[in-house]
């Protein structure tokens, strides 16, 4: 009991914590006290370290799901379908919720590993007592990066993983390419585009806000480095696929 | 002038700071000398707002900062060197632009007058041909001085150091002990500095101070530590 009440008491300091950390980010980009230089910098590394990655397994996937989908819908006589099937599949669960997960093991872990390298260095006090506030120096570049480059690679993983549908679909099922294109615009409308990006949108919040705040309050040397970091790519796995959950769900009450 | 007053801070259960006053004068040198683990850091940290106290005050030229928001610490700390003891570098910039940094953040100067100004001081620290490198290329010593370098370069009257020694071979330690008191005598700079390095501390200090068990048990000159008939202070500084 005493155990439990420790744990519940701990959980919500931390959640207090956390929360008012993302506060402090958000107050800082309403305030446009935003370092643009650095988000640049920020978001061509991270980008930079994941797309030949999310590309490949976007390609893979595209791969895969026409394969299967054109031997299964070859029973019913339904072949032409796996364009739709493609299409759909990538653009409302596969390419967000792929791409959110290989961007926080990799993006999220590089941010969580250098900003709680900086913490642990006291960089992040010695960023204080040169009189300058360390989220918007630190944080708040590492953070907007997350959330302009998320959605990037994830237009870049539907593209490459529809071309990958299209490979089979054109060279292997001989369905026409001009007709397995047409086929994949009409099936993607305008809210599956959409309700992605509302996905998206959460994933790379929640990743920024997990790793900043893992490596911002990192403590323990370089064990404790390797501590936080693998915590906040934990963390920010469960947070997408919880969230993944809960936003398709709310997504398809609402548009169906 | 620092006036410390009443000071006292805990962590859970264990009192660091116990009930210290203390002032220190304008350009004056005082070296906080007490075996690790003392809280010679804490108080450190006190000084220039990274802690709050849970009783007490301290005040910079009759500012209470312990009241201070960080936003208004955030412009008090300019006018403060503190060196860290492994120095916080940013790993991410090189020499110059660690040098650099606060001008850049906090002065219009052009490129020009930050080189000019940053090569002044790397003289004054008396390191050459190192603006290109890396914190992660040098040793433990010049990373000090540049740390050093960076925490002097907006003309600050305060200086703190935690530990410059700490680390560093009895040559370099008396290296950056003697650049400390030089450039604090040069630059005319309120200094404290954080140390359990007896022979170095006796070479530079104004005046030293003893901490021990959260309180300041002995205080004066290397003479008059060295005439104490307090056990335990003969027996530090044997
Ligand atoms: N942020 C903190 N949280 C908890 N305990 C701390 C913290 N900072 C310092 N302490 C404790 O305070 C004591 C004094 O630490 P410190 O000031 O670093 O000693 P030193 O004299 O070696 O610089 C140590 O026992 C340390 O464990
Ligand atoms: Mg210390």
């Amino acid at each position: 009991m005493r155990v439990l009440n420790n744990f519940l008491f701990n959980g919500i300091i931390g959640l207090g914590n956390a929360l008012w950390f993302l506060g402090e980010i958000i107050g800082h980009i309403v305030r446009c006290r935003i370092r643009v230089g650095d988000v640049f910098k920020q978001v061509y590394e991270q980008g930079l370290q994941s797309v030949v990655i999310i590309a490949l397994t976007s390609l893979a996937s595209g791969l895969v799901l026409a394969l299967q989908g054109y031997v299964a819908m070859s029973r019913f006589g339904a072949k032409e379908y796996v364009a739709h099937l493609v299409a759909l599949s990538l653009v409302r669960e596969l390419s967000p919720v792929f791409t959110a997960l290989i961007f926080s093991g990799k993006a999220g872990a590089r941010i969580t590993a250098e900003l709680g390298a900086m913490s642990v260095n006291d960089q992040i006090l010695a960023t204080r007592t040169l009189g300058v506030d360390p989220i918007e120096f630190l944080v708040v570049p590492r953070f907007m990066a997350c959330v302009v480059v998320l959605p990037i690679l994830v237009i870049i993983s539907e593209f490459v993983g529809i071309a990958g549908g299209y490979m089979i679909g054109v060279y292997e099922a001989n369905i026409p390419g001009t007709f397995y294109i047409n086929q994949t615009i009409r099936a993607v409308q305008y809210v599956d585009f959409f309700s992605g990006f509302i996905k998206v949108f959460f994933f790379a919040v929640l990743i920024g806000w997990t790793c900043c705040y893992q490596g911002y309050n990192t403590q323990g040397g370089s064990l404790g480095v390797g501590k936080f970091t693998t915590k906040a790519v934990a963390f920010s796995y469960i947070f997408i696929i919880v969230s993944n959950a809960i936003l398709t769900k709310i997504i398809l009450t609402f548009w169906g | 002038m620092i006036r410390i007053t009443h000071l006292s801070k805990s962590f859970g259960s264990q009192m660091v700071l116990d009930d210290i006053s203390l002032e220190i004068q304008e350009g004056e040198l005082l070296v906080i000398l007490g075996e690790s683990g003392t809280g010679k850091s804490v108080l450190l940290k006190h000084l220039i707002g990274l802690l709050r106290p849970d009783q007490g005050r301290v005040e910079i030229n009759a500012t209470d900062i312990t009241v201070l928001p960080e936003k208004e610490l955030l412009k008090i700390r300019q006018k403060i060197g503190y060196l860290f003891q492994e120095g916080a570098l940013y790993d991410f910039m090189n020499v110059f632009e660690n040098i650099a940094f606060p001008l850049r953040e906090h002065t219009t100067m052009d490129e020009a007058a930050i080189a000019q100004k940053v090569r002044g001081v790397l003289k004054l620290i008396d390191l050459r041909d190192v603006e290109r490198k890396y914190p992660a290329e040098l040793s433990g010593g010049m990373k000090k001085r540049v740390a050093l370098a960076r925490a002097i370069i907006l003309d600050s009257k305060i200086l703190f150091c935690d530990e410059p020694t700490s680390g560093l071979d009895p040559i370099r330690s008396r290296d950056i002990s003697d650049l400390i008191r030089d450039i604090s005598k040069r630059l005319g700079c309120t200094t404290v500095v954080s140390s359990h390095d007896i022979q170095n501390s006796f070479r530079i200090a104004d005046r030293l101070i003893l901490i021990r068990e959260g309180k300041i048990a002995a205080s004066g000159t290397q003479f008059d530590l060295k005439a104490s008939n307090d056990f335990f202070v003969r027996e530090f500084i044997q």
